[in-house]
């Protein structure tokens, strides 16, 4: 009896798993599959895709256009990526304080993550305009000569890290905010009575109990940033002289602009393997955490 | 029972009969361009009962890549907007239907030659142009007034050769102390339209009907740059944003402006703003060639053809362009001779400052892969003006990847 009840709770489970499994299949799997397939094709979406073996990786070597692309991307996780996780973290902390106005910071955070795409690049365009810009008006004020951001080809990719700071720190912060809670307080006790100062408390407790969720912040940000795209095709549309172009951009600019669609597969699939490495980094250093953990 | 079911069948075959052609139109028009085209569907299914156009709009951005997927699902528009510059690139690709056999022949007759000409592809139509949007030159009378730039009876100087323009600009930006004496975008404007105005004043020819490829020659391209290059160095213009562009113009910050026809939708009902429109300058000897697009109307390629539908979306199409008068509201040329002379046309705002830009015009090349050339056009262009590139090497450059996309 009881084996039977068992037997019909995991067929209950499987059938409730169904539809997900069908639709990641269709939409996920599928796809994935006839991609990987298509970078070794030479195919124009309209005519038939014809194959040209290591084709579209040789080309990749020699396109200039390509390195700038994986350079820019990688630029923009250099200078995106550590602001992330060290503002996020002071901000947690901050907002995790005996400090009266919580609320407000909290909300004046998350605010911005919540808006759409478009918002954030419009109004930060907005901002960096040089002749009717706030910043650059506020920069004439002090008697400096504004900055003309987006065209200008040094401070273009740091404008639009700026933004994305901006715009991404608060989905961190909840993370960081969660993981401070879960701090039991007592150790906080134990040390002061201990007599451990604030700097002690800071470095032993705080920072290494909160080691999953910098390890998860640090991959989560690298791998969305890795993709970045909406911000450089609002903001700069990759220019001034394709100094912001990135690799997403290249992939989306070669595969449904150029007709290019494996060699835009093929790019893709090199973007694929870095996040895939960055993915199992992540893995990894989760699970040690986890064993410490249990220890 | 066997009566109703007769009865029921006669019904559905006279509901049949009588069931209305519906084809859908897929377009990107926002703004004024949107409510005039919504108009005019509007207008023409009411004057044909038996069709009923159905308009989709797609986001501007957007329009080609969901084009060429609906195309290769099998299940595109019936009908859809086209730039003229795009067309080979979906032409050359087997993607749109041959139009000859279906259009009627005097039309064509009527056409702007040049914009008939690149309608077609390797000896076939494949598009019903509706309009023409040249590069033409926008002035600001109150700022040139003030600058003193006025002929003897007061009327402002509308400057005619280039070194006209360079001198009022100068002129006008250091005695109002302004930032820029021309305002313009820095990528598309700068890159390709005025590149390839002023390349063709130099007499240079960007197509070459005889080889049926791009030609770029080496001099000519380097003077263009050079030309650009110094309009930058000489700090009568500035990089800057298109938006930032027509802010500087539209709020007397810059005397004069360099822009596509489309703004006239615009400026003509803003307060407080004297302006001035004009075909851009020549150079000494040559006529103000000047670059233009044009929207066209395409009929998408289907995996089986229906009659009915490709007769009534060249119904559509027709009506369009001989009702360009109304379009051309939107600042747009209309490319019908008839309707370019017509005092429907002539009679809206200034249009008569600006028609015979009509003649002088240059579309892009009939070649495939020219958007991806346009692309590094734009960017060798920023690149010069940021000095960040010499003409020399931009010269080489750009010529290498011509070569480069024609041998792909």
């Amino acid at each position: 009896m009881a084996v039977y009840r068992k037997r019909r709770h995991a067929l209950l489970a499987y059938l409730l798993f169904a539809p997900f499994c069908v639709l990641l299949f269709v939409f996920r799997l599928i796809p994935f599959v006839n991609s990987i397939r298509m970078i070794f094709y030479k195919w124009d979406i309209l005519g038939t895709p014809k194959y040209i073996g290591l084709g579209n990786f040789t080309r990749m070597m020699s396109d200039k256009v390509f390195w700038s692309s994986l350079w820019h991307t990688v630029y923009f996780v250099i200078l995106t990526v550590p602001p992330i996780v060290v503002l996020s973290f002071l901000i947690a902390l901050l907002i995790n304080s005996r400090i009266s106005f919580k609320g407000f910071l909290r909300s004046a955070f998350y605010l911005p993550y919540t808006l759409t795409i478009s918002v954030v690049c419009l109004t930060w365009q907005m901002l960096y305009n040089p002749y009717f810009g706030l910043i650059g008006r506020m920069m004439k004020a002090v008697g400096l000569q504004p900055i003309n951001w987006l065209a200008d080809p040094v401070w273009a990719m740091p404008a639009i890290v700026i933004t994305t700071v901006w715009w991404t720190i608060g989905f961190c912060i909840v993370l960081y905010l969660a993981g401070l809670q879960q701090i039991p307080a007592s150790y906080y006790e134990a040390a002061e009575l201990d007599g451990a100062n604030g700097f002690q408390r800071m470095f032993y407790i705080t920072i290494p109990l909160l080691k999953r969720v910098h390890v998860l912040v640090l991959v989560t940000q690298i791998i969305a940033s890795l993709q970045i795209f909406g911000q450089v095709y609002i903001m700069t549309g990759g220019g001034p002289a394709g100094r912001t172009r990135t690799l997403m951009q290249y992939v989306y600019e070669q595969g449904f602009r150029y007709f290019r669609m494996g060699y835009a597969q093929a790019m893709a699939f090199v973007l694929f393997l870095v996040m895939l490495v960055f993915a199992y980094l992540q893995l990894r250093l989760m699970m040690t955490s986890a064993k410490e953990e249990l220890i | 029972m066997k009566r109703l079911l007769v009865a029921v069948l006669l019904l559905s075959f006279v509901l049949l009969a009588s069931a209305k052609t519906t084809i859908t139109v897929w377009t990107f028009f926002g703004g004024g361009e949107g409510f005039l085209v919504t108009e005019l569907i509007k207008k023409f299914n009411a004057e044909n009962p038996d069709i009923e156009v159905v308009e989709q709009i797609v986001e501007w951005g957007q329009l080609y890549n969901k084009l060429i997927t609906a195309i290769s699902a099998g299940d595109p528009p019936d009908v859809s907007v086209m730039h003229l510059a795009v067309l080979p690139d979906f032409a050359s690709r087997g993607a749109l239907t041959a139009l000859d056999k279906y259009v009627s022949k005097e039309i064509l007759q009527d056409y702007v030659p040049e914009i008939a000409a690149k309608a077609h592809y390797e000896g076939k139509l494949y598009a019903v142009p509706f309009d023409t949007h040249p590069l033409v030159l926008y002035y600001n009378k109150k700022l040139l007034r003030q600058a003193g730039l006025v002929g003897e009876k007061g009327e402002v100087l509308v400057p005619k050769t280039w070194d006209e323009l360079l001198s009022y600009a100068k002129q006008a930006k250091e005695k109002l102390g302004l930032e820029v004496g021309i305002s313009s975008e820095i990528g598309a404007m700068m890159g390709e339209r005025l590149f390839i105005a002023y390349y063709t004043q130099l007499g240079g020819q960007i197509y070459d009907e005889k080889t049926k490829t791009l030609k770029l020659e080496f001099d000519k391209v380097k003077k263009t740059y050079e030309f650009i290059s110094n309009l930058y160095t000489s700090g009568i213009m500035k990089t800057m944003s298109y938006d930032t562009a027509e802010s500087l113009f539209q709020n007397n910050q810059s005397p004069f402006h360099l822009n596509g026809v489309w703004v006239m939708a615009v400026y003509p009902t803003l307060k407080d703003f004297e302006f001035g429109v004009t075909s851009i300058p020549a150079l000494p000897g040559s006529k103000s060639y000047t670059w233009a697009d044009s929207h066209t109307w395409v009929i998408p390629k289907k995996p089986k053809d229906d009659p009915a539908k490709i007769a009534a979306a060249v119904k559509f199409i027709e009506w369009f362009a001989r009702n360009a008068a109304e379009w051309a509201k939107a600042g747009h040329l209309p490319v019908l001779k008839n309707v370019l002379n017509s005092e429907a046309f002539l009679g809206l705002p200034m249009r008569k400052d600006y028609a015979h830009v009509a003649n002088l015009v240059v579309p892009a090349p009939s070649m495939k892969g020219w958007v991806e050339v346009r692309q590094k056009m734009w960017e060798i262009g920023e690149a010069v003006i940021l000095g960040n590139m010499t003409p020399e090497a931009a010269t080489k450059e750009l010529i290498d990847f011509v070569k480069q996309v024609v041998e792909d």
